[in-house]
């Protein structure tokens, strides 16, 4: 508890003419014991589990009593922490975080800083490698001067953009492989083939964040969506002819062109309108098809579930 | 004269459509229902 | 028999498609488990025409819950069909 992490604070601290100043020159804190002393004070950090990791910490401090102004410079950096938060996992956790604190008399607020957060694995449903983020504050406000990473076969990009309302930035997908995200889909029986490249403009809101007007669109070839005509399409074939044949011509669907508009609100909800021009040899040979693809389903629920399945399967798999 | 074979190119591409609503919602009201069934007082756990 | 008992003596265990499962035969224990799939099934079928979802559907969900919610120490089936304990 809180003791753990008293005994591992050890600095300077002298009083001299109405002058209080601190200084801790370097200090190392175990992750795990910082966490598991945190979480019977801190309600956010009450599901994080931390099972490694180390945090350095240097800060020094001096507080005026009479004037009641001061500042605090602290340096914190920590390595190689691995744990979960709730269902999301991540290991290979460093970041480094600069920052210069003001205090005029009982309110404290961030002068500058600069922060940065590198995580080697993420899960939230669907895995995430390299993610960054580098980020800068400077008069109160809160910048993300870039944030990448690796996902789904492709990588995502960011940059500058200020946390505060109304704010806004574009996402940009690069290489996006359509197999992965079949995969993570709720058909992964489907396969395809193909690279999805896109901008994603976004805003900031009070709830979270909204993309409007997305656009994504496959490389050239192209490459083909194949969906299996097992009994589930099949019995939904036989209820409905029209349908019969969208199903059949998507079995062996090798389109060269996708044009697909994105749009997120913050509660999870996605719609997705896709364009995809191809031919299927198998049925209709060299006639050109249009086939017209839309798609809502709230992205938060389908990672939710994505985790909840998988953790099952990792419980199931821990117990013999 | 031998029959001439012409093979033209459909002009008018066939159009499908697909519109595909994923409803989570069934998964969240479907596992309220079930954790009423799985707890102690419902003698079946 | 109680179920809570038959639990916690290791006689009967959760399996993977909602279903109890028999971990100690006993005419008591199959007796016992007989009467709480039949019960557990009229609920899912109920489960599954107000939700639009096949039977199937809802119990790998029930067993998915049941699994989990299975305490330490008592019989789950993993799934290459065996016994453990969680």
């Amino acid at each position: 508890s809180l003791s753990l992490i008293n005994s591992a604070i050890a600095g300077s601290l002298n009083y001299h003419s109405k002058l209080l100043t601190a200084n801790i020159k370097n200090g190392q804190l175990s992750a795990p014991v910082l966490i598991d002393g945190l979480q019977s004070y801190v309600p956010a950090v009450q599901n994080w589990s931390v099972e490694k990791g180390s945090i350095n910490y240097q800060l020094n401090a001096s507080y005026n009593l009479q004037k009641k102004t001061g500042y605090v410079k602290s340096s914190l950096q920590g390595q190689d922490i691995a744990g979960q938060k709730g269902t999301i996992l991540f290991d290979g956790l460093t970041f480094n975080s600069d920052t210069d604190f003001e205090i005029k008399s009982a309110n404290v607020h961030i002068k500058q800083g600069q922060q940065q957060l590198m995580v080697d694995n993420l899960f939230v449903g669907v895995p995430i490698q390299a993610m960054q983020i580098d980020a800068h504050n400077s008069a109160g406000i809160t910048v993300i001067d870039e944030f990448s990473a690796h996902l789904l076969g492709g990588e995502v990009t960011l940059e500058n953009l200020k946390i505060q309302p109304q704010s806004s930035s574009s996402l940009k997908l690069s290489g996006l492989s359509l197999s992965e995200i079949i995969k993570y889909s709720a058909y992964p029986a489907i396969t395809a083939n193909g690279l999805l490249d896109g901008v994603l403009p976004l805003t900031l809101t009070s709830k979270g964040l909204n993309i409007k007007k997305g656009v994504i669109f496959a490389r050239a070839p192209g490459g083909y969506i194949k969906v299996p005509q097992d009994d589930v399409v099949k019995k939904m074939a036989s209820t409905h002819p029209t349908f019969a044949f969208t199903l059949r011509l998507l079995s062996n669907f090798q389109f060269d062109t996708l044009q697909g508009k994105i749009g997120y609100t913050a509660d999870g909800e996605i719609d997705i309108n896709a364009e995809i021009h191809g031919v299927n040899p198998d049925v209709s040979g060299v006639q050109p098809v249009k086939f017209n693809y839309s798609h809502t389903e709230n992205m938060l629920k389908l990672l939710e579930s994505l985790r909840f399945s998988d953790e099952l399967t990792r419980q199931i798999q821990e117990n013999y | 004269c031998t029959p001439r074979v012409e093979l033209a190119m459909p002009s008018e591409p066939i159009t499908i459509n697909l519109n595909v609503k994923i409803d989570h919602q069934i998964r969240v009201k479907v596992d309220q229902q079930l954790d009423e069934l799985f707890n102690d007082e419902s003698g079946l756990f | 028999l109680e179920l809570s008992d038959a639990k916690q003596q290791g006689l009967v265990g959760e399996r993977v498609d909602g279903l109890l499962g028999v971990v100690e035969t006993s005419l008591e224990v199959t007796e016992l488990v007989s009467s709480i799939n039949a019960q557990r099934l009229a609920v899912y079928k109920q489960i599954a025409e107000k939700n639009a979802m096949t039977l199937d559907q809802v119990s790998v969900l029930a067993g998915e819950k049941a699994i989990k919610k299975t305490p330490k120490g008592q019989y789950i089936q993993n799934t290459a069909g065996q016994w453990v304990i969680k």
